[in-house]
């Protein structure tokens, strides 16, 4: 069936020579498993029609990873794969590339490739999909292809550094037994992070966490021409525990170690060849302005001097004429300013976690129950999730993957009491303590008073 | 998401973008054939149809002038699946594309004097086996055999890569390599070997670096 979805793809790329039509895309991939697009890639394809080519990595990419987080992985596979063979497209000499240089045209204006980091999540949840069906070949592909991506980095400290796509190279060579091989990619994955472990002799399941919001881009600058990179909405939620049970009941603690900041990915790339081109168009603006006010100021100085010639009695035809030749000036560079395109592209994939955290244990013979907690900086327990657990089709590995959900702290409170509190992290770089967004706890006095607020309601009505 | 409004854009930038060549693309073009050996419009650094394409025949044709291989007293039975066909690249393949090709061009070049086991369904002829022999089913027109056969010689073989990218220019290459060797079954003397290497460089419009 897998191949029967890639051979369609393959069809449908070398007809259009572009990233397919979601439409199609996701029809193909439907049939292939003899069943209908699922009704919530609907609100994608409608958007893929809207918008058209230029976008349609980006509704790829965050269709795709819907589909990833619905455990849907066919789709999820078709969709950002096909991404990633655009991503992959070399744009020498694509027309919108070229017109999206102009000063007069948005960058937005270009087909969407993405920025290192985005394109490096491709490669990871790929080579996830692949992991979990035994196809350890490609999924170390995905993973290198990742850690191509971040080469890109302008300062040399942080190219190469996604521990992360690291780890996972390393766990795929883990799965096929080639113990050598995998313990070099640890290495390197823990000299960038140090708390990453290698995994333990008989190790057989790899267990992911994501939490956090995407990195989001905005403009600044005096004519919105710099890109820059800001985090999503804060989360109080900054530790993660794995909790796994085996069928005797037995259950154990496994705290996980923060394997990627994706924020942290997106705000290091460094100088880029676009940002002079943005610089250009702003520099362009900024002179056609100067330009406008220059005339502005030089006709209605002309007039003024005219003005008074002409009160005195003197002739003041020439200078009035270089007055009108002043404002035609400054009127031509304020529509050139004003017709200048000069905001930075901002497309952003809006669905990525910010942060991803993982662990490696022994996955317990029989049926296994596996949940996910997310604790505060203080390292009490607020989020309690059951993941996805996927078997490799041979048995050799097991990939469990968790996302939190909305943040919610009433619901949290009630979802995770049992789970036992981790220690409070310290602050440093890039863990800062955001409890204070936490809601107070008010004890059970508290809750036995709304208990009777509540009653009170119920009986009034 | 941000997504800009194409009401927003100015005039002229509206007009110049409808009268640019990028409108022709955006209008879409029917399905039509073409040649899997022909350079297709999706062109990256990674191996793609044409590419698959040369290998295979490359291969094909050593093959079948090697008299190491070809010219045995009894056909030799080979196992050529993706099984022990490694990707080491860093590309996402379905390595299939390549050992099917070269496996039926095989089967249909050598006439008979190569013959080619299949293991990917060692578990449906196995099921069908049984079947004859439980006396679910007739023992089909062509007799029985004590087992399953056994396999002379086996494909192994990897696709490597070697990317580079420079900083300053952005521009990439992608070296790769494809090596395929018959293993003897038995002895494990490699008994014929090539490979295949392909070196690509592009660079991205400055408007993505």
């Amino acid at each position: 069936m897998r191949r029967l979805v890639l051979a369609a793809l393959c069809c449908c790329a070398a007809a259009t020579g572009r990233a397919t039509e979601l439409d199609g895309l996701t029809r193909a991939t439907a049939e292939a498993r003899g069943r209908a697009v699922p009704d919530y890639l609907q609100t994608w394809i409608a958007k893929d029609r809207e918008w058209g080519a230029q976008h349609r990595v980006l509704v790829q990419m965050a269709a795709g990873r819907v589909a990833f987080l619905r455990g849907d992985w066919d789709q999820a596979e078709a969709l950002l794969a096909d991404a990633q063979r655009e991503v992959e497209t070399i744009y020498a000499d694509n027309p919108k590339a070229q017109a999206a240089r102009s000063v007069f045209v948005p960058e937005a204006s270009k087909d969407f490739k993405g920025d290192p980091y985005e394109r490096a999540m491709l490669g990871i949840y790929l080579g996830l999909i692949d992991l979990s069906r035994g196809d350890f070949d490609n999924a170390r592909a995905g993973f290198r292809f990742a850690q191509l991506q971040d080469t890109m980095s302008a300062a040399e400290q942080y190219q190469d550094d996604m521990a992360l796509a690291q780890y996972l190279v390393g766990w795929s060579y883990w799965c096929e037994g080639q113990r050598s091989a995998a313990a070099e990619e640890f290495e390197r994955a823990r000299r960038q992070r140090p708390a990453l472990a290698a995994p333990q002799p008989g190790d057989n399941l790899l267990l992911l966490a994501e939490l956090g919001s995407a990195p989001i881009k905005f403009r600044s600058g005096q004519f919105g021409e710099l890109q820059r990179m800001r985090a999503g909405p804060p989360t109080p939620l900054q530790q993660v525990a794995f909790r796994i049970e085996g069928a005797d009941g037995a259950s154990r603690l496994l705290p996980a170690a923060l394997a990627e900041d994706l924020l942290f990915q997106a705000s290091t790339r460094g100088g880029a060849a676009v940002d002079s081109i943005r610089a250009g168009k702003a520099s362009f603006r900024q002179g056609a302005e100067l330009l406008t006010q220059a005339g502005a100021g030089v006709s209605t100085a002309a007039f003024g001097v005219a003005a008074a010639g002409a009160y005195t009695g003197r002739d003041s035809r020439d200078i009035a004429g270089i007055g009108v030749v002043a404002g035609l000036v400054a009127l031509a560079a304020r529509g050139v300013a004003s017709s200048s395109e000069t905001l930075a592209d901002v497309r952003y994939w809006p669905n990525l976690p910010e942060k991803i955290y993982l662990g490696t244990a022994r996955l317990p013979a029989g049926p296994a129950q596996i949940d996910t907690g997310f604790y505060s900086f203080g390292g009490r327990p607020q989020q309690a999730i059951a993941g996805t657990l996927r078997r490799s089709p041979r048995g050799e590995c097991a990939l469990y993957i968790a996302q939190t959900q909305d943040w919610s702290p009433r619901f949290e409170r009630r979802a995770a009491p049992q789970w036992p509190a981790l220690p409070a992290l310290k602050p440093g770089p890039g863990q800062t303590d955001l409890d204070y967004l936490l809601t107070p706890d008010i004890g059970d006095e508290g809750e036995s008073l709304l208990d009777s607020v509540r009653q009170t309601r119920e009986t009034k009505r | 998401m941000k997504i800009p409004s194409s009401s927003t854009w100015p005039a002229a930038a509206l007009l110049l973008a409808l009268s640019s060549p990028a409108l022709a693309a955006d209008k879409g073009m029917a399905a039509q054939y073409q040649d899997p050996s022909s350079s297709g419009q999706v062109t990256g650094i990674g191996l793609e149809s044409q590419d698959i394409v040369t290998v295979s025949d490359t291969m094909v044709r050593d093959i079948l002038a090697d008299a190491g291989v070809m010219k045995m007293e009894r056909a030799p039975r080979i196992i050529m699946d993706a099984e022990f066909f490694k990707n080491e690249s860093t590309q996402r393949i379905n390595k299939n594309l390549i050992v099917d090709r070269l496996r039926i061009a095989l089967q249909r070049a050598s006439k008979g004097r190569l013959l080619f086991l299949s293991r990917e369904s060692a578990a449906m002829v196995a099921a069908e086996r049984e079947l004859k022999r439980d006396g679910v089913t007739d023992v089909g027109t062509t007799g029985l055999t004590k087992a399953q056969a056994g396999g002379d010689f086996r494909l192994v073989g990897r696709i490597s890569s070697l990317d580079a990218r420079s900083a300053a220019s952005g521009t990439v290459e992608r070296y790769t390599q494809l090596s395929f060797e018959l293993i003897d079954l038995e002895s494990g003397i490699s008994l014929w070997a090539n490979q295949y290497e392909l070196k690509k460089a592009g660079r991205d419009d400055a408007i993505y670096r």
